[in-house]
């Protein structure tokens, strides 16, 4: 007891004295394996093939006992029916919402590609895409285009926000924003055009 | 005129003999007297000649010993006014000058100069100068910028002029490049621009000695493919027929009317794209010069069918006027998506689709807008995605800058919200600078309640979404409508509440009040309701439920799950929904630990308790528990902390490493026990899912 006290006592003034950091893990590496696999699922499989998705698979807790004798155990149920698997380090992009930007995102990116082909687009430092030359766009289509890439970018705000709340750290936000920027870039095919560090248009 | 002291002729063969700078009219009235036509040529040197923001540099007359027989005027460079500019080595070769006592022809002349590093040349050409001071000139077949141009220019003694040009197919870069334009090409307006097509222009013009000008002609812009170096305006294969007639005094006013139609090729100008040739444009103007000031006399612009709008204005040369919309008459959704939609992308109303017509005012002054009126007639109104719909939508909206303003209105016959149905509706409200005010009751019937907002104030009008404070309060709405139209469950009771000091800002809806929906013999708080995004792709929602003393029997008659009586507490934390799909919340209801009434459940109950487990659990209809239609419980109850599509679960007490779910009270005694903490969410409303089928199957 008195051990105890007294290591409260001196926690209590290292509190007072000592500057706390708390320092937050993000998980970089597999940010880094989310941004990929959702690339792959916007932009179509690249080099890489397309990682299978883990999908927790359980369900209910069940099973019933009675004093009249009739008991079903449920750890017997429980054998069944597996728990949902621990989702370990990984960091989670299954839920709906996620899923449905990404599908939202691969239908537009159909209609974008040309432009990405042509260089009327390209992607910024950001993780968001801009229109580069207008004049590489028919007139009839400007209009379109404003609309698909203001609506892909509304996509990829609401894409980062919602990997890290859905993670539990709507803190990461940010963090995640720059490894989509850095992947979307690094995955760009040949020819397309991305804004380097110094915020310049480059072409790969 | 120019004037010019009496020039001294020289032998040609003799020492050359410079007359200081004179002019040319006096020195060609001379002509005729001077002696030595006899030498084989003449050469007169004038030197420098100016005048009338004129000037001539090294002016030369060569004539030959014949004179009949020809000559040659050469100067070496002149500065004529803009937009020419100055032009270098201006040679005129005649082969014939004839001269009379009444005049000096030049005929079957060719007139030559550099312009810039561009050289023109007309050929053939005519020039008659009287010494009673008329002149005539006539050249034909000239090569301008790629083109034709021909011209007639005649002033006669009593020094009225008259002038008619015929240019034809001028190419519009090499008319670029030359005179002024090149000028704004270094102002950034015109550079790395590209410009194609071409213009013709004829001109009549006739200025008397009184100042009275009188001049008429047209402009035909073809093919023109124009763009900015930013592309954010461009043309392909634009083309534009313009007739102008220009008439008055050049001291006092001049009155100019236009007359023109685009007809061909489209235009972008960001935002807005119209394609000239699906759908035409025509404009007609007054306009009165006088002095520094521009009266617009008239304005009318047609687009079609689509758009009429007459106009009048004034303007001072320091940039003050006014300009007054007097009639604007649309037809939606034309105008709306060609015009409005544009400048609304990104905002929730870019996908709002529109039919009916439109009729508006305006007034500008000093380049801001003081005055807006509104009128809307018939005007149907949905989102892309149905999520708002209005119809029959009549309007009178009044905006002023400042002072006084009329009373607007805006009404609907009918509507739907999320498919709630919205009844007819009059809103009241007042439009002033950067605000709306809406004091006192607006009244939404909704579904058999209705939606009172009151005191509506809205700031930033100017901005692209204005941020809209208000109270609500939701008149009592029945549960049975409600579900109905979100095909949910049908449920009685009603929901209501109050959401004082409720705000719209940012895209956020939000209020510190609280929703009470009495259902099932209890009822039901919602509280720190936001929502986020409304009426986008992707509208977030959060909110804390509480709910109490809800009755077990009408909650589980109403879903069909298996009668179970007693009360049940709970409450739904930090519940997030993702287009209106729960993303996360901490859940916990049960029976409360204090109640004491009847608690009984009955064995379809259990049997759908356990059942949702996977369709495996008919166990109790299977054994001799199935005897038994009910059974007594001392408590029930179950949570769930969904994260990640995973749900953590437990129950009212822990029991053998699992959880209560069902605790069983006295004989024949029956528990449900979970084991599974962690579940899958999706899994479980599949699972849930099919109990309903399987409870409608047994319905039927």
């Amino acid at each position: 007891m008195k051990t105890g006290w007294l290591a409260g006592l001196a926690g209590t003034a290292a509190l007072a004295t000592a500057c706390v950091t708390i320092n937050v893990y993000f998980p970089a590496a597999a940010a880094e394996q989310a941004a990929d696999q959702i690339i792959d699922g916007v932009w179509g499989p690249g080099e890489r093939g397309r990682r299978p998705q883990a999908e927790p698979q359980a369900q209910l807790p069940r099973g019933f006992d009675s004093r009249a004798g009739m008991r079903l155990a449920g750890q017997v149920l429980d054998l069944v029916v597996p728990s949902a698997h621990a989702q370990g380090a990984d960091l989670d992009i299954s839920s709906p919402a996620i899923r449905s930007i990404e599908a939202s995102m691969a239908t537009r990116h159909q209609q974008l590609l040309p432009y990405y082909e042509t260089g009327a687009i390209g992607l910024t430092g950001n993780g968001m895409i801009e229109v580069r030359d207008q004049n590489l766009v028919p007139l009839a289509e400007r209009n379109q285009l404003r609309r698909l890439v203001t609506e892909d970018n509304a996509d990829r705000n609401n894409l980062y926000r919602e990997i890290a709340v859905a993670n539990g750290n709507p803190q990461w936000e940010s963090q995640i924003r720059e490894t989509f920027a850095r992947r979307w870039i690094e995955r760009a095919r040949d020819g397309w055009y991305y804004r380097d560090g110094r915020g310049e248009w480059q072409q790969k | 005129m120019i004037a010019i002291p009496a020039p001294r002729p020289c032998a040609h063969s003799g020492p050359a003999v410079t007359w200081p700078a004179t002019g040319l009219a006096l020195l060609l009235a001379v002509l005729p007297a001077a002696p030595a036509w006899s030498a084989p040529g003449l050469t007169l040197t004038l030197g420098d000649v100016s005048g009338h923001g004129i000037s001539l540099y090294d002016v030369e007359l060569a004539l030959d010993a014949d004179p009949t027989q020809g000559g040659q005027l050469r100067i070496a460079r002149a500065q004529l006014p803009a937009p020419v500019g100055q032009i270098e080595t201006l040679q005129l070769d005649c082969a014939r000058v004839r001269l009379t006592t009444r005049n000096v022809r030049c005929q079957g002349g060719n007139a030559a100069f550099s312009h810039g590093a561009q050289v023109f040349s007309a050929s053939p050409l005519e020039l008659r100068i009287g010494f009673d001071g008329s002149l005539s000139l006539q050249f034909a077949g000239t090569a301008l910028a790629g083109g034709q141009l021909a011209g007639l220019i005649t002033r006669d003694a009593a020094g009225t002029l008259q002038a008619q040009f015929d240019a034809t197919r001028l190419d519009l870069a090499e008319l670029a490049a030359f005179a002024t334009l090149a000028s704004l090409a270094d102002d950034g307006l015109l550079a790395d621009a590209s410009l194609a097509g071409s213009v013709g222009i004829d001109a009549q013009l006739r200025l008397g000695t009184d100042g009275r000008l009188g001049a008429e002609g047209h402009l035909v812009l073809n093919e023109v493919t124009a763009a900015s170096a930013d592309g954010r305006a461009a043309s392909e294969a634009f083309g534009l027929d313009l007739a102008w007639r220009l008439t008055g005094f050049t001291d006092s006013a001049l009155a100019l009317d236009l007359s023109a139609m685009a007809d061909r090729g489209q235009v972008y100008v960001e935002p807005v794209f119209l394609d000239l040739a699906a759908g035409p444009i025509a404009l007609d103007a007054d306009l009165l010069v006088e002095g520094s000031r521009l009266t617009l006399t008239r304005v009318a612009l047609r687009d079609g069918e689509d758009l009429s709008l007459q106009a009048r204005g004034a303007m001072d040369a320091d940039g003050s006027g006014w300009l007054a919309i007097t009639q604007l008459q649309a037809r939606l959704p034309a105008t709306f998506e060609r015009y409005v939609q544009p400048f609304l992308l990104g905002s929730p109303l870019d996908n709002l689709q529109s039919s009916g017509s439109l009729s508006a005012t305006a007034r500008i002054e000093q380049g801001r807008a003081t005055q807006l009126g509104l009128n809307l007639d018939a005007v149907s109104l949905r989102t892309r995605d149905d999520a708002l719909a209005l119809s029959s939508v009549d309007a009178r909206l009044d905006w002023r800058h400042e002072g006084s303003v009329p009373t607007s209105w805006l009404r609907w016959h009918d509507g739907r919200l999320y498919n709630l149905a919205l009844g007819p509706t009059e809103l009241g409200f007042t439009l002033q600078g950067e605000r709306l005010s809406a004091p006192g009751r607006q009244r939404i019937p909704l579904l058999d309640g209705a939606l009172v907002l009151t005191d509506i104030e809205a700031t930033g009008l100017g901005r692209g979404l204005p941020d809209f404070s208000f109270d609500a309060q939701l008149e009592p709405v029945s549960l049975a409508l409600l579900t109905e139209a979100l095909g949910w469950p049908t449920m009685g009771g009603s929901l209501a509440g109050v959401l004082p000091g409720a705000s719209y800002r940012d895209r956020v809806l939000e209020s510190p009040g609280e929703l009470v929906v009495e259902v099932f013999g209890g009822h039901v708080n919602v509280d720190a309701l936001r929502i986020e995004a409304l009426l986008s792709p992707l509208p977030r929602l959060t909110a804390d439920i509480v709910f109490r003393n809800l009755d077990l029997e009408q909650l589980t008659g109403t879903f069909a799950f298996g009668q179970i009586t007693g009360r049940l507490d709970g409450e739904i934390l930090g519940l997030r929904l993702l287009n209106w799909r729960p993303s996360a919340f901490a859940a916990r209801m049960a029976t409360p630990a204090d109640y004491r009434g009847p608690r009984r459940i009955s064995q379809r109950a259990v049997d759908n308790l356990t059942s949702i487990g996977g369709g495996m659990g008919a166990g109790l209809s299977g054994g001799f528990m199935r005897f038994f239609d009910d059974f007594n419980y001392d408590r029930l109850g179950i949570s769930c902390t969904l994260r990640n599509e995973i749900c953590q679960m437990d129950g009212v007490a822990p029991v053998n490493g699992g959880y209560y779910i069902v605790r069983g009270r006295g004989l024949p005694r029956i528990n449900v026990i979970g084991g599974a903490r962690r579940v899958s969410w999706p899994v479980l409303l599949r699972q849930l899912a099919s109990l309903d089928q399987l409870d409608q199957a047994v319905v039927q």
